[in-house]
């Protein structure tokens, strides 16, 4: 018997006997990490007798241990960040877990010198909305040109059947049409126009090329934030309401008009008056298009010559909405930027109550706030003429722009609906202006239903799925007394009983977002920049347009956006204007659990293009003893004890599918699979 | 109650499979006892596949009513024309009345042949415009109520007698009973449940640690470069997966009590049933072509694991897009295009299957009478539903048409319902799968079965 082989047997052994001593004894703290409110139950059912002191009970009666400091850490590490990192919990003990919550609670006091350094590597973050109009709307005129020259092409070749094939006997797919279109084209043209096509299409790459890498940056930005960030929990608030104000950059070009939004709208606001940030959303020129206020008018626009032009402009952008022949569905309002307008075929405009409807249903009062139909419509009056700057037709014909608020918001009195309207029974006089829209804010900034609407929605994400009605009456207190302070409002929430509870420890499930980003810091690894900005110039380098039948962008790329795509979670691409669902139910499927085990299996085994995992070896336990190196390990990524039966599996996998055992002087190569099976374990999805 | 009579139906279904093949004998009257209801002992597995439009699709411009005046006074360049007008665009005349949207011919033939019907003025009596509210309430089947947590498909599938065919796909543990594919996230509201249902976001890439997974990226270069010692250390790395996918299943496994742990078991169930159905290599039948993306794609899986005998009898999928606040017109087509020639190609591709299966499209509500300012509509009220299969009863539009002149319309803006979405759904449910009790399905529902449209063939 060789002395591996003695080793394994003790090694067994040993793991049976921790089996033996959990299943005897109960060891009650390892029971408790593993299912907090069932042992809780449990310890109660057993003891029937009456509480001498009052302790804090849950719904069903229950009483509640307090955390342990330690839990107490971890808790807040996974709820105002996301996760530590190796060695995090240490210096979260050292410096004081109060004092860490109250440093998080002001970012602007915590250096982070070093992502800013990493940050400078995406430039077009720093971009203005005109810069980034400019650039959208070039990339217009290419695709334009370049349409128009087929255009011609096929006008020219195929008259008489200028149709494709109809799909109507189902015996060919649109793409294939198309394909089939193309080649009929290039058949027929010219060489002059087979060479107008080619520099048309150069010009379309070349003005894509900007287009695409400034989305991409900015996509990029949110995972090397959330992964590198000391100011951790400024990125879960900035997750969090740019969640609760979503925009799908499918939607073009909210792409890059979300760079502005994230910059200027979301992220200063995140710890300020709620009033700062609703105010700075409705002027998001992101929000004006993702939601079409951009586009909605009185129904009698003023006949102001001086406003001629920019009523033609509106329409241009209505007549216009510069899809490609085959359009692609969540990709309606492309044309915020009009180009080359043609004389408008009717009286465009409108109203369009999108955006008054969700800003009262999802951003403020909640769909049971107590609006009605008619407040929807007359929130839509008060906001007509919310819009947003064009670009002048000089620019579009190749000259110089004389507009410099092209991409930022702007009023348009012309096309605002000056009549009285009654809001949720305040009456809005005639004749307010811009000032109408503003008195909407007002009103439901402040409105009660509003308060406990977000209230509620922030101890969902901060707390638990169901959080208790007390908290949330103490949060809409503290919006009372602070006039919507969200620092003070959400200091409330983490410094509660509630927050430290047993019932709230550990019973959200990751998103997916959440849940990649922590494998990442659990693992100590980092965000490879130069590697996420060279992706968004590769292969998928000119796609401005989202994929075809609803689909992502960054799907199946094997990056961190990619693999958090495929996992449900397609970064910033959520159709619906609710933001992706908090409840912790809706991230459990098999599907979603199956792509979880994949990802694990993809950044240990270092296969994520944009994830430099350097440290695994470094901080891998000293130890030889393999038990002892299980538990330092798991303790590392997990931060908790070993259930029995997760011990049993790490050490098959330590002992019998390597033929040496796990230690910094042995064979290191079990450790990525031991780290595949605790990111991809059932204890890792939860936070 | 229900779990009393549900152990009932089980253990008779138990008798009935140990008694074996005696269709005439006992069966007839144990169903009785069971149900107090006759039940067609005829009846093969039975399989739903719903299709959810999201967004809220135009039901006026998809089945035209274009025997209808008001309809081009209200859309004046939204309208799709006559067809009499003869032009390009024009609707497809079905009776004289109601005409489909020109992208939608591949409809036509199925109408035709009776093996497709419409449902006008269909939807929600809810009234709310909540995108998010209507289709809620749509998949909870409890229009106006949020208490109730699970979907009517989840409450269809254990409302259903646990025929033999069922009661063999149970015993071998179906995960695939109720299945979503292609969905965005998670599972559909509609599935949610006591009845356990799976999510397939896509097929292929339907299990864990496959080697094209780890194939993808710096895998695949390094493996280029190879040769023997690369083969080698393929072959380990290959061990190693294994072994860690054994691991995931175990560590799952133990996780008793946790949400988690009843995922992770269906999860590893349905990678070993599909691993069976080898559905690696599939071409569709009859010629069928599905439409590329999403949609397409999950349609032809839904095809591919009916086919594969692995027990589906629910199955949902779902387009969005269909929000068409702006320029609907080319909109509108693109969608149709794509969602006609994709159902339509499920049609073709389940061929005779077609008898055993009922294809129902849905949509949360329709959307404004009026064209709006910016060539499109706003969130209305009632729309249009199709149902296709063998037990339809095709080759006509159903349902009461409302009209739509002043004072027709719902709060004077929108078509106005005629039928409640449940008597759809509820038909579909007693009369095609054999749900048991409209009321069970539908809690709070006040109609009755003499309320349904006759959308499915009496026997």
């Amino acid at each position: 018997m060789t002395t591996n082989s003695r080793k394994k047997q003790q090694i067994i052994f040993s793991a049976l006997a921790a089996c033996g001593v959990a299943a005897g004894v109960g060891l009650p703290a390892l029971h408790t990490f593993a299912d907090p409110v069932k042992k809780v139950k449990n310890m109660v059912g057993g003891d029937k007798g009456k509480p001498a002191v009052r302790v804090p009970m849950n719904k069903n009666g229950a009483t509640l241990r307090p955390l342990t400091e330690e839990e107490k850490i971890v808790h807040v590490l996974n709820r105002l960040g996301f996760g530590p990192r190796p060695g995090d919990v240490e210096k979260v003990r050292a410096m004081g877990l109060e004092r860490y919550i109250d440093q998080q609670l002001k970012p602007e006091s915590i250096p982070d010198t070093a992502l800013d350094q990493k940050l400078a590597a995406y430039p077009s973050l720093q971009l203005s909305s005109v810069q980034l109009s400019e650039m959208y709307q070039t990339y217009q005129v290419a695709y334009r040109q370049s349409r128009a020259v087929r255009k011609d092409i096929i006008g020219r070749t195929t008259q008489a059947d200028a149709k494709p094939t109809p799909a109507a006997d189902g015996s060919a797919s649109p793409a294939a049409n198309a394909q089939e279109a193309n080649r009929k084209m290039l058949a027929e043209a010219t060489p002059q126009e087979r060479q107008d096509l080619m520099t048309a299409r150069q010009d379309l790459l070349k003005a894509s090329q900007p287009v695409v890498q400034a989305q991409t940056q900015f996509v990029d930005s949110k995972v090397l934030r959330a992964v590198d960030s000391e100011r951790q929990f400024q990125e879960v608030l900035v997750d969090f309401w740019g969640n609760h104000f979503n925009i799908d950059i499918r939607k073009q070009p909210c792409a890059i008009l979300k760079i502005v939004d994230d910059r200027e709208v979301i992220r200063p606001h995140v710890l300020g008056k709620f009033r700062d940030l609703l105010g700075a959303s409705a002027k998001s020129p992101a929000m004006l298009v993702y939601l079409d206020n951009f586009r909605s008018t009185t129904d009698t626009p003023m006949r102001n010559p001086r406003f001629a032009n920019r009523r033609k402009a509106l329409a241009t952008a209505v007549e216009n909405p510069a899809q490609g022949a085959v359009a692609t569905p969540g990709q309606d309002a492309v044309a915020a930027v009009p180009v080359a307008p043609k004389p408008p075929k009717k009286r465009a405009g409108g109203l369009n109550e999108n955006y008054a409807r969700e800003i009262m249903e999802l951003h403020t009062l909640g769909v049971d706030g107590g609006y009605t139909q008619k407040d929807v419509t007359e929130v839509a009056r008060c906001l007509t003429g919310w819009s947003l700057g064009r670009p002048g037709t000089a620019r579009a014909a190749g000259g110089q722009g004389k507009n410099t608020q092209a991409g930022e918001f702007r009023f348009y009195p012309a096309l605002h609906d000056n009549g009285e309207k009654i809001v949720l029974g305040h009456v809005i006089p005639a004749g307010g202006g811009i000032q109408d829209g503003e008195k909407v804010l007002d009103i439901l900034a402040n409105h009660p239903a509003t308060m406990r609407h977000v209230s509620t929605q922030l101890c969902e994400r901060l707390v638990s799925d169901n959080p208790p009605a007390a908290l949330v009456d103490r949060c809409v207190a503290t919006w009372k007394r602070t006039d919507g302070d969200l620092r003070e409002i959400t200091r409330t929430i983490v410094q509660s009983p509630e927050f430290f509870s047993v019932a709230a420890y550990r019973s959200k499930i990751k998103s997916p977002f959440e849940y990649a980003v922590s494998s990442v810091r659990a693992l100590g690894g980092t965000v490879a920049v130069a590697d996420a900005a060279v992706r968004g110039r590769g292969r998928q380098g000119v796609q401005v347009r989202p994929p075809q039948g609803g689909g992502y962008f960054y799907l199946n790329t094997t990056s961190m956006v990619g693999e958090i795509g495929t996992m449900g979670e397609p970064l910033f691409q959520y159709q619906a204007p609710t933001g992706y669902p908090e409840e912790s139910q809706k991230w459990v499927s098999a599907g979603a659990l199956i792509s979880r085990m994949n990802f694990s299996l993809a950044l240990t085994g270092n296969k994520l293009t944009d994830v430099r995992l350097t440290n695994l070896a470094q901080t891998l336990p000293n130890t030889r003893d393999i038990n002892q190196f299980l538990d330092l390990f798991a303790g590392q990524i997990l931060h908790q004890k070993l259930a029995p039966s997760t011990r049993a599996t790490l050490l098959k996998e330590a002992t019998t599918a390597s033929p040496q055992t796990v230690s910094t002087e042995g064979d290191a190569a079990a450790a990525p699979r031991l780290a595949a099976l605790l990111l991809g374990s059932p204890e890792f999805q939860r936070r | 109650m229900d779990i009393t009579r549900r152990l009932f139906l089980k253990n008779g279904g138990i008798a009935l499979a140990s008694v074996g093949f005696a269709p005439v004998l006992g069966p007839a009257f144990l169903r009785q006892a069971a149900f107090g209801a006759e039940i067609d002992a005829q009846k093969r597995k039975k399989t739903l596949v719903c299709i959810f439009q999201r967004g809220a699709a135009d039901g006026l411009n998809i089945v035209v009513p274009h025997g209808d005046p008001d309809l081009y006074r209200l859309r004046p360049s939204l309208a799709v024309p006559r067809p009499s007008a003869g032009k390009a665009g024009a609707a497809l005349d079905l009776d004289g009345f109601y005409g489909l949207h020109p992208a939608l011919a591949p409809f036509l033939p199925i109408y035709k042949a009776g093996h497709l019907a419409a449902v006008h003025a269909c939807g929600s009596p809810d009234g709310t415009r909540s995108h998010f509210d209507a289709q809620d309430y749509m998949e909870s089947g409890t229009p106006g109520s949020k208490r109730v947590s699970d979907g009517w498909l989840s409450r269809t599938v254990l409302a259903c007698p646990e025929d033999q065919a069922k009661l063999a796909a149970a015993k071998a543990g179906s995960p695939f009973r109720a299945v979503a594919l292609g969905g965005d996230h998670g599972l559909p509201r509609s599935l949610q449940g006591d009845a356990g249902a799976l999510a397939i976001p896509d097929l292929k890439t339907f299990g864990v640690g496959l080697p094209d997974v780890a194939a993808k990226g710096k895998g695949r270069r390094q493996a280029a470069g190879g040769g023997a010692a690369m083969d080698n250390a393929a072959a380990v790395a290959a061990a190693h997966r294994n072994s860690v996918v054994d691991g995931f299943e175990t560590l799952y496994d133990s996780t008793v009590g946790d949400v988690l742990h009843g995922t992770g078991k269906e999860s590893f169930e349905a990678i070993a049933m599909l691993k069976k159905a080898n559905p690696g290599t599939y071409t569709p039948a009859n010629g069928a072509v599905y439409p590329n993306g999403r949609f397409g794609d999950s349609l032809k899986q839904i095809a591919q694991l009916i086919k594969a005998d692995v027990g589906v009898e629910v199955a949902f999928a779902e387009m969005g897009g269909w929000d068409t606040h702006v320029n609907e017109g080319p909109r509108l087509t693109q969608q149709l295009r794509e969602f006609g020639q994709g159902v339509a190609a499920l049609y073709q591709d389940l061929g005779d299957r077609m008898s055993d299966v009922v294809i129902l499209t849905m949509s949360e509500f329709g959307r404004t009478a009026r064209q709006n300012g910016n060539n499109g509509t706003d969130h209305g009220h009632a729309t249009c539903f199709f149902a296709l299969g063998g037990d339809v009863n095709g080759g006509k539009v159903l349902g009461k048409w409302p009209g739509l002149a002043d004072g027709q319309l719902y709060e004077n803006r929108d078509l106005a319902l005629t039928t409640d979405f449940r008597a759809v759904f509820g038909e579909t449910a007693l009369k095609h799968l054999g749900a048991q009790g409209l009321q069970r399905v539908f809690p709070g529902y006040a109609g009755t079965t003499a309320d349904f449209r006759g959308v499915l063939r009496t026997a």
